[in-house]
């Protein structure tokens, strides 16, 4: 029961972050919401019972990638909109494309999946495993994974370079 | 090959040689084009000659030879050469005129600054014409047919920059395009039926059980329709007049001896084919016979010498279509040779005398008097007159009897009466034109100065050679017609048609034409000769036939009105139709369309990136929602 | 409602329509990249979700969730780098304005 509740509140706390996060309109306020969002996440995934994945999200998200927009959000010049300019066929494409993905999937998919219930309770694997996986068999996508890292932070290098 | 169809090849191919040369290389040089042409045709008529003396006796074997130019499962497209009495004869003729107006033209032409496309022509028609008189099958007949009706339109239309001639040649071309339209379909007919046959095959077709006599005869017409075009009969002779405007040499080499004659030659080639439908047969023979009528009516009131000799060759073709009709195979083929020299002979003169005296209207050639003085010429011109109306012993009178005695070999007395109403109309007009070139000059002032002109460039007469071939035809039509006679052991049967034994003369037939045609001298003599001064003969005394004579039956008119009224209107229809719809609506419309569309779709693109992203998840969605329905 | 499947897939789809609305909405080239990471997050969880539930936990789709974030880690940081540049260039991060692609 209790596990329930609190569920329902890290469930409402996520959405209604998101929300937040999309529809604020001053900068500094849709990261902080994102990163209190995706800090829910990781508190939905110890109930998963992933609990080296919620370190792992709040680690990178939080800390990195939040920073990381925060900062750039700070070094970029707010974008007005007047209300006359607002475009109403941009916001008719949006929500139609939404909502359509939204009920596409619903009906076909989800709705087939709404009596199935597990024993939430059981352990998932643990890091052990984790480490298994990635040192054998998964270790070839792992160096690929660290390549792309660096090249991501060697390009962000090159890009951002001031030109002499 | 054989040998002789050795030779043939080497003569075909002579004339096309030098057209390639002369249109590659030599255009820039007269004296140069004119030498190849006439090397070319001297050789293919050496060759003749040498063939000729080699056949003596007339081909006894048909010899051909074929190559494949196509091979498919439907039928196979050969052309090749046949090699017999009749191609032996047509070739030799085609060559000899040829040759003898290539000469000419050095004359006539003299100066004349397309002089080397004039020669260009010249061997473009003879080789036209001597493919077309070997040809082996119906299809390459129809090729060499075509060819030779270019080339004509070439030559009459030759000086193109006066519009007469260039009308001419254009109504000469659509006129006989209008019947090988006739022939094509009825070639397709026999192509679609029975393949590429030759002539051989073609000639058996009345034993041949595959083809209905309706068949026989329905293709028969048609290609006759083509023959009717091509040789000038009645309807569609109206071209023939008209394409006088050509210079002389091209109106004696293709519309005396040659081309016109290209028609009888087909029927004579295909006789047996012809013969296989009884009524086709009927067809041509009253046909013939009208035409020829109906010409020498014509030419009985005719001013320009040329104009005459025009009306005077649709009258003799008319002969010759209208015996090879009746039955008389050998007295049509006769009548084709004798007619191809005397006929020749005379445009030439007329070309001379239209030399000397720049004009081709016979009264003012009277008028400027001199005509006397120009002997050989003059000489050349009664001969080949006396030919042409058949006084004996010259060519035409042996070849005319020979129509006559087949008509009435035949059963056909009734055409036999009309040729000797024919030939009286024929020696009458003839002899007109002679009596009055002859008629003593009036004015001796105005003819001083043009001695003086005419006579410091030429002398009295036109230049050698202009007069070496009319002497040399004039030979050959005193003494052709000598062949078909006993005298010379029924020759022209044998080289023919292999026949050993000897025809007599039919003498009752010889006088009763001899009378006639002194009637009919004798007639022109009255009302033209010596002093009489009259400018007017028996038939324009009567006014109805005067204006239906002048007017030429009003053939032309009637034509005229057809044009104007149907297809002139069809053609505004279709030129409409081909602008407006063809033009306008489908092809710039489909330009339009590409034009508007892409300026239509360059307005999504807006650069406005998120209405790209939105779009395309849209449609992924769209399609993902109908892969599912499905 | 913890152990059911259908609440944590209601969740992550909610999630990525949020993003994809905000992606095709907003203006600031910014928050449209704050949209993309909260589909990312959303793909992440239904990926998860259905991992716990189907196999119970397994560490495979721990791992490929470990790549999944460290993807967008790298993605994030080209992705600011640009947005870093195109403001050097054009002066403007606002969607709108950048359309030199027109016509």
């Amino acid at each position: 029961m209790l596990n329930d509740v609190i569920f329902l509140i890290f469930w409402l706390v996520i959405a209604v972050f998101a929300v937040l996060a999309v529809f604020l309109q001053k900068p500094i306020y849709n990261a902080f919401a994102m990163a209190f969002s995706i800090f829910s996440i990781a508190g939905m995934y110890v109930f998963l019972g992933y609990e080296f994945l919620a370190a792992l999200q709040v680690l990178v998200y939080v800390g990195a990638i939040s920073v990381a927009i925060i900062f750039v959000i700070m070094l970029s010049p707010p974008v007005t909109v007047s209300p006359k300019k607002i475009n109403p066929y941009k916001i008719l494409i949006g929500v139609v494309t939404s909502l359509a993905l939204f009920i596409l999937v619903f009906v076909l998919y989800y709705g087939k999946f709404f009596y199935e219930k597990i024993n939430i309770n059981m352990p998932s694997q643990g890091v052990n495993e984790i480490g298994n996986l990635l040192a054998m068999p998964y270790a070839v996508p792992f160096e690929i994974i660290s390549v792309i890292l660096l090249v991501a932070i060697m390009g962000a290098i090159v890009l951002a370079k001031k030109e002499e | 090959m054989s040998e002789n169809l050795k030779l043939v090849a080497l003569a075909v191919f002579s004339p096309f040689i030098s057209l390639l040369l002369i249109a590659i290389f030599t255009r820039g040089s007269k004296k140069l084009s004119a030498f190849i042409a006439i090397l070319a045709i001297l050789i293919s008529m050496v060759l003749t000659i040498l063939l000729y003396a080699r056949n003596f006796e007339g081909v006894r074997q048909q010899e051909v030879y074929y190559f494949q130019w196509l091979l498919t499962d439907y039928f196979s497209l050969r052309f090749g050469f046949i090699f017999d009495s009749l191609s032996l004869g047509m070739m030799f003729i085609v060559c000899l005129v040829s040759l003898l107006v290539h000469i000419y033209s050095i004359g006539y032409m003299h100066g004349d600054k397309g002089l080397a496309r004039f020669y260009a022509w010249l061997s473009l028609f003879s080789w036209a014409m001597l493919v077309f008189v070997v040809s082996p099958t119906l299809l390459q007949a129809f090729f060499g047919w075509e060819l030779v009706g270019a080339a004509s339109f070439l030559l009459i239309g030759f000086w193109f920059h006066k519009p007469e001639a260039a009308a001419a040649a254009k109504k000469a071309f659509v006129m006989t395009r209008f019947g090988d339209f006739g022939f094509f379909v009825g070639l397709l007919i026999l192509l679609v039926t029975f393949g590429n046959i030759d002539f051989m095959t073609l000639n058996q077709m009345g034993k041949n059980l595959a083809a209905s006599p309706s068949l026989i005869t329905a293709t028969s017409l048609l290609i006759f329709m083509g023959i009717m075009g091509k040789s000038a009969q009645f309807p569609l002779h109206a071209w023939l007049p008209d394409a006088m405007e050509g210079p002389t040499p091209v109106s004696a080499l293709i519309h005396a001896a040659t081309m016109v004659a290209a028609g009888i030659y087909l029927i004579a080639r295909a006789y047996g084919f012809f013969s296989a439908s009884p009524f086709t047969m009927e067809f041509i023979a009253t046909i013939g016979i009208l035409t020829s009528f109906i010409a020498a009516t014509i030419a009985l009131v005719q001013n320009d010498v040329k104009k005459v000799m025009a009306y005077s060759t649709i009258s003799q073709l008319g002969l010759m279509i209208s015996v090879l009709g009746g039955g008389g195979y050998k007295a049509g083929v006769f009548h084709l040779f004798t007619h191809a020299f005397f006929k020749a002979l005379l445009f030439l003169c007329a070309g001379s005398l239209i030399h000397h005296f720049n004009t081709n209207d016979m009264w003012e050639m009277a008028e400027k008097g001199g005509v006397r003085k120009m002997k050989i010429t003059l000489t050349t011109l009664i001969i080949g007159s006396l030919a042409l109306a058949g006084v004996f012993p010259f060519a035409g009178f042996f070849s005319k009897d020979a129509i006559i005695v087949a008509f009435e070999q035949n059963g056909k007395e009734l055409f036999a009466y009309a040729v000797m109403v024919v030939s009286f109309l024929t020696a009458y007009y003839t002899f007109r034109m002679i009596f009055v070139l002859l008629s003593p000059e009036p004015h001796h002032e105005v003819h001083g100065e043009h001695e003086e002109g005419h006579e410091a460039h030429h002398g009295h007469d036109s230049p050698a050679n202009m007069t070496i071939p009319l002497v040399i035809l004039a030979v050959f039509a005193v003494f052709v017609g000598f062949i078909d006679t006993p005298w010379l052991g029924g020759y022209f049967d044998k080289f023919l048609l292999g026949k050993e034994e000897v025809e007599h003369l039919h003498w009752g037939v010889m006088i009763k034409s001899t009378v006639v045609v002194l009637l009919g001298i004798g007639f022109a003599y009255y009302q033209f000769g010596g002093k009489t001064g009259r400018t007017e003969g028996f038939a324009e005394k009567v006014g109805w036939i005067k204006a239906l004579l002048v007017n030429k039956y009003y053939v032309d008119d009637f034509y005229f009105l057809v044009v104007r009224g149907l297809v002139l209107p069809f053609a505004t229809v279709l030129n409409w139709i081909d602008r407006k719809v063809i033009n306008d609506t489908g092809i710039n419309g489909s330009g339009n369309l590409v034009l508007y569309s892409g300026r239509f779709l360059s307005l999504l693109m807006n650069g406005l990136l998120q209405r790209y992203l939105g779009t395309s998840i849209a449609i992924l969605l769209f399609i993902v929602f109908l892969w599912q329905l499905i | 409602m913890a152990s059911s499947l259908f609440s944590y897939l209601l969740l992550s789809l909610f999630l990525v329509c949020l993003g994809l609305i905000g992606v095709l909405i907003r203006r600031n080239l910014v928050i449209m990249l704050i949209c993309i990471e909260l589909i990312l997050n959303g793909v992440t969880l239904n990926l998860l979700a259905i991992n716990k539930f189907v196999t119970g936990g397994a560490a495979v789709g721990q791992v490929v969730a470990i790549f999944i974030i460290a993807l967008a880690a790298a993605e994030t940081t080209i992705a600011l780098a640009l947005i870093f540049l195109t403001f050097r260039h054009y002066k403007e991060i606002d969607s709108e304005k950048l359309n030199e692609l027109k016509g």
